[in-house]
């Protein structure tokens, strides 16, 4: 089958003056077939915000392909690809032009693939679009400006849901909004997956949020993925140092751990990886070899993890989920 | 990616204090002068025999040295200062808008970079410097290119159109490149609408009111250059009475006493200048939050 | 040809403060004996050369510096001056020898002898030189040479009694210095010191002059735009004559002791004219109606504050062949006249090309004013000296209006503003008369005084009629004096002189 969107080695760099390159993504490879939900986790400055955007065309590859519904897409797509993976990002507010209306917003996918044969059809299908995610038909005439957070964002997914995509790439789309909203939209999205059998691609730092939506799970560290697999799988065993560190940072409510494992050390920066395994400097299980190669993906069923001491290091070591 | 807090939408009237309030009304007479006065006042052009008379009740502002009305003359004079000003401000925007929006669009980027480049060279330029180099090499008859007659009046258009270009573009890029950086530019991206259609129908309502602000300011600078050129005796010629015409020429009838032919004249531009400076302050105060620019420095 | 004082107000802005300095200077007199005379002019001109530019503040400084062959006396007849005696003519009347006075030295030193005259000559009468003299030389002028160090001899083309008036008006300079714009070289009185663009000239006396000695030790011509200012400072005292001053500077001096106001009918015309041989000027009801359309007593009043005289024709009071009983054209506009002329004309209109200065605008409005009463309508084109001459000289106008200082090139007459009316003339206005190209051949030709101006009035009566030439009015020189100054020479004022070789400092030490 062919996959919604598929990443195949794609590496972004920038150029950051005096001949030095930002490594932003390096070697990202999945695929998201219809129904499926893939979350990208990990810190700040993984570089999974870029892979949103090579995701979705607003960047081109330095190096591989991006390829949306077996169609090589880069920034210059026809239309017709271009509509099948529509964005929802952060920032509500910022997302929406603060001069047009509602209704224009979310209209506008609709005029631009002529997917309404009059205005007045548009109305409608605006109308219903905005039933669809939950909000009353009359906010098409509202401008953003009155509108609260939680709403606006329910707004863009209205928008990116007028160009029946077959795929969203969602980055961090709860990330700023209070915690009672979070709750809304996640609900939402399960919602429209269930009923459109949409494909998200769902960037993210909020683990929790990941776990309730995703099918597969991602982790990158500095630009690469370091763990990759089904979601229940990854999320209560995990495999990369890294993702285990990751996961006993989060705070649960389990009065058995009183402690959290604060993770050690910091992100260190793109411009300079560390030789061989990036995460060598902050792992417990670092060796020697660890510094010179860089690990390759390992696969273990329909799990991947990049560490060189993969089947040794015991499964339930540095707290498990 | 920041996240900008768009400024409370409210605050779009002109604040109310005493010099908004003054600048307003100066313009508004400034305006009203302009549009009514030449069909009130009479003619301008018709010499009396009361020659150089001082302001009474039959020549408010007295007359001139042919006898002719100083009021008719400078209603006359406000219409073209008026007139000459908006069409040099309108001229501008139609040019600058597009290059300065496509400038800060591509922002960092060659395109870019080549339009900043040509407008730099522009506005290195000094005004007054440029006008009298172009009206000094061209003589202040009606030029001609080929069958089109090029009148002074055209000419000081284009000049000035010309000088506002490089700063109305300017503020049009920054403008553009804050409005870019937002992510409904990018999100426009994604959902596929064309970039012309993203420039021109999506960002330009974003970027106007840093224009109004501008073309506000604009209008006040090109009424004063106007001014300038025709005291210089550079701007629209003879018999046509201009406030600059009027303010310079009455200059030599000055150290004999006759000063309403030099400052009543003066005084109407004066109000002018200040009336559409002081609206483009109060704009620019109020339209503040998303009205001015967190210009990235490049 | 004079070209009024251009951009006048343009440097007014930059030279206030250089004209303060200035004025606070002069004020002081000088140190080491002697004074200065100090002579306030409109503007300074481009070209320093008398022998290429007629323009007035050219003439009034050259006029202490270089001298003629011949001058005018107090009753503007013609005496020696460089000359030694009157000219020597020969039978057939095409050579003419001149003796030249001895002992003469220039300002550097060089002896003035023959080949200094040669060499004027033949710079005026050169087509690539731009001297206005060549209308005057063209067609008559076959050369010069020098017989002996102090005899020149001429040799013409055709008799030519007027060469008389010329010599008598053309400065001799070195012949080294006939092509410079930059300074002057004679043998007058006063020799050129120093030229400050933009702000004056200064002049010293001539020890070695052979003539009387100058009374001055200095001469300074200051250059201030502004009329109005150049009353101001004749009357604070800064300096002792003020030339071309405004109507509505008068006032400023009214009363004033120590001041007097001159007012002298001199030749200096509003040259009018049309281009006759196109349409419309072609029909001459049409011009007709444009003449007496005309508000000469409005220009009078209003520009001229009533001092100058009603125009007519274009010969004007101060020059030969006037003639006060002349009256073709009503003090007001005639417009029933002028509509009767114009009957069977559609939308009658044209274009007046004058130059640029504020005494020919407020002229020129006025007129613009008074044929737009009688349904003419008149777009006014105003140009600056250069492209006004450039038009002037290839004939590309309707209507033409200038000031023109005919004094220094034919003292006491107007010949060449006459020219355009002659077919044969380079400045021909396409004019085709006959009976007027014989008379003013004939007055060309001649040298009987009393027949050229009995021509001269023939041919100003059948211009006017005709309404070829038909200026306002005929302004007055006005020049204004302090006490501390010899009173000025009406005689030099009625050739358009200022008289500057002869004044002497009167009364009290400074002002």
């Amino acid at each position: 089958m062919t996959p919604v969107l598929e990443l195949d080695h794609v590496t972004r760099r920038f150029p950051a003056g005096r001949r030095q390159t930002v490594h932003a993504v390096e070697d990202v490879s999945f695929r998201i077939d219809p129904g499926e939900t893939l979350a990208i986790v990990g810190e700040s400055g993984c570089g999974k915000s870029t892979v949103a955007r090579l995701a979705v065309g607003l960047l081109p590859p330095t190096r591989g392909a991006v390829r949306i519904g077996g169609v090589p897409a880069g920034t210059r797509m026809d239309r017709e690809t271009r509509r099948q993976v529509q964005f929802v990002s952060q920032n509500p507010w910022s997302a929406l032009n603060p001069r047009k209306t509602i209704g224009h917003s979310v209209g506008q996918p609709l005029a631009v693939h002529g997917l309404c044969r009059s205005a007045a059809e548009r109305a409608e299908r605006v109308a219903e679009l905005l039933e669809q995610v939950g909000l009353p038909a009359h906010y098409a005439a509202r401008r953003p400006g009155g509108v609260s957070g939680g709403e606006l964002q329910r707004v863009t997914v209205a928008r990116a849901l007028a160009a029946r995509p077959r795929a969203i790439v969602l980055d961090e789309p709860t990330a700023s909004l209070d915690v009672g909203v979070k709750a809304t939209v996640v609900n939402l999205l399960l919602d429209l997956r269930s009923a459109l059998g949409l494909a998200y691609v769902l960037i993210t730092h909020e683990l929790d949020i990941a776990r309730h939506l995703a099918t597969r799970v991602a982790v990158m560290y500095l630009g690469r993925i370091v763990e990759q697999g089904p979601a229940d799988e990854v999320f209560s065993a995990p495999r990369h140092p890294y993702t285990r560190m990751l996961l006993a940072a989060v705070p649960v409510p389990d009065p058995a751990r009183r402690n959290l494992v604060a993770l050690s050390g910091e992100v260190p920066s793109a411009v300079h990886p560390p030789p061989g395994c990036a995460f060598h400097p902050r792992c417990p299980y670092v060796e020697d070899a660890c510094r010179e190669a860089v690990p390759r993906l390992i696969a273990v069923g329909d799990r991947h993890s990049a560490c060189l001491r993969d089947g040794e290091i015991p499964a339930d070591a540095a707290g498990g989920a | 990616m920041s996240a900008v807090v768009s400024a409370p939408r409210g605050a779009r009237l002109l604040p109310r204090d005493g010099l908004t309030w003054f600048g307003a009304v100066c313009a508004a007479l400034f305006c009203l002068l302009a549009v009514l006065g030449p069909s009130l006042a009479g003619d301008p052009n018709a010499t009396g025999s009361d020659v150089l008379a001082a302001p009474s009740l039959t020549h408010p502002f007295g007359t001139d040295q042919l006898g002719r009305d100083l009021l008719a003359r400078t209603a006359a004079g406000t219409r073209v200062s008026l007139t000459v000003s908006l069409a040099a401000v309108a001229l501008g925007l139609l040019v600058a808008l597009p290059l300065g929006i496509f400038a800060g669009y591509h922002g960092g980027r060659l395109f870019d970079d080549l339009i900043m480049r040509v407008l730099e060279i522009v506005q290195a330029l000094p005004m007054f410097v440029l006008a009298m180099f172009v009206i000094g090499l061209s003589g202040t008859a009606t030029a001609h290119l080929g069958p089109i007659p090029i009148t002074m009046t055209t000419k000081v258009v284009l000049l000035l159109g010309v000088a506002f270009v490089p700063y109305f573009a300017r503020v049009a890029r920054a403008a553009t490149m804050a409005e870019t950086g937002q992510e409904y530019v990018a999100a426009l991206r994604v959902v596929g609408v064309p970039r012309l259609r993203i420039l021109f129908g999506e960002l330009l309502p974003n970027v106007a009111p840093a224009m109004v602000v501008q073309a506000f300011l604009a209008m006040a600078l090109a009424v004063f250059a106007e001014g300038g050129l025709g005291f210089l005796g550079l701007g629209v010629q003879l018999p046509q009475a201009t406030l600059g015409n009027l303010t310079g020429g009455g200059t030599g009838y000055l150290p004999a006493g006759v000063w309403w032919y030099s400052v009543l004249p003066g005084a109407v531009m004066l109000a002018g200048i200040l009336g559409f400076n002081l609206i483009g302050d109060a704009l620019s105060d109020s339209l503040g939050g998303r009205g001015t620019t967190h210009v990235e420095t490049r | 040809m004079t070209i009024p004082p251009s951009w006048s107000r343009r440097r007014f802005l930059g030279l206030v403060p250089a004209v303060s300095l200035l004025a606070a200077c002069s004020t002081a007199a000088p140190t080491g004996g002697g004074r200065t005379l100090r002579i306030g002019v409109a503007a300074g001109p481009s070209n320093l050369n008398p022998l290429d530019s007629g323009s007035e503040v050219t003439r009034w400084i050259a006029e202490p510096v270089m001298e003629t062959l011949y001058d005018y006396d107090e009753r503007v007849r013609s005496v020696p001056l460089l000359a030694a005696a009157e000219p020597a003519v020969s039978a057939d009347g095409l050579t003419w020898t001149i003796p030249l006075k001895r002992g003469v030295t220039f300002h550097n030193g060089d002896a003035f002898t023959a080949e200094h005259v040669v060499a004027s000559l033949d710079h005026v009468a050169a087509f690539a030189s731009g001297s206005e003299w060549v209308v005057y030389f063209l067609g008559y002028y076959s050369g010069a040479r020098a017989v002996d160090p102090n005899t020149v001899e001429i040799r013409l083309k055709r008799p030519y009694g007027l060469l008389r008036s010329h010599l008598t008006n053309l400065p001799i300079t070195h012949r080294a210095f006939v092509d410079r714009k930059d300074t002057m070289m004679g043998t007058g009185p006063y020799r050129l010191a120093r030229v400050s663009a933009g702000l004056g000239y200064s002049m010293t006396a001539h020890r070695g002059y052979h003539g009387p000695s100058p009374a001055y030790a200095r001469l300074e011509f200051q250059i201030i735009p502004d009329g109005s200012t150049r009353a101001v400072n004749l009357r604070a005292g800064s300096v002792d004559i003020a030339t071309e001053l405004p109507v509505a500077a008068l006032p400023l001096l009214a009363g004033q002791q120590a001041v007097t106001v001159h007012r002298v009918d001199a030749p200096i015309d509003i040259l009018t004219y049309v281009k006759a041989g196109d349409p419309p000027f072609d029909d001459p009801n049409f011009r007709r109606a444009v003449a007496y359309a005309v508000d000469r007593q409005g220009v009078n009043d209003k520009v001229f504050g009533g001092a100058a005289v009603l125009g007519q024709g274009p010969i004007g009071p101060a020059e030969r062949g006037y003639d006060p009983d002349l009256r073709v054209f009503p003090a007001r506009p005639d417009t029933a006249r002028a509509r009767e002329l114009l009957h069977g004309v559609t939308a009658p209109s044209f274009t007046l090309t004058i130059s640029a200065g504020q005494v020919m605008e407020d002229i020129a409005q006025i007129l613009v004013q008074s044929w737009a009463h009688a349904g003419i309508t008149v777009k006014l084109e105003v140009l600056q000296g250069g492209p006004w001459a450039q038009r002037w000289i290839s004939g590309a106008y309707q209507m033409i209006m200038n000031r023109f200082s005919s004094g220094f090139t034919s003292g006491d007459a107007n010949y060449l503003t006459l020219s355009p009316a002659q077919s044969t003339s380079v400045l021909a206005c396409g004019y085709e008369n006959p009976s007027v190209d014989t008379a003013l051949e004939r007055v060309w030709a001649i040298d009987d005084q009393g027949e050229r101006d009995r021509l001269l009035r023939e041919v100003n009566a059948t211009l006017t009629e005709d309404a070829v030439m038909f200026p306002p009015v005929y302004p007055k020189m006005i020049v204004a004096q302090r006490a501390s100054v010899s009173p000025m020479d009406p005689a030099r004022m009625k050739i358009s002189r200022l008289g500057t070789p002869r004044l002497r400092p009167e009364g009290n030490a400074g002002e």
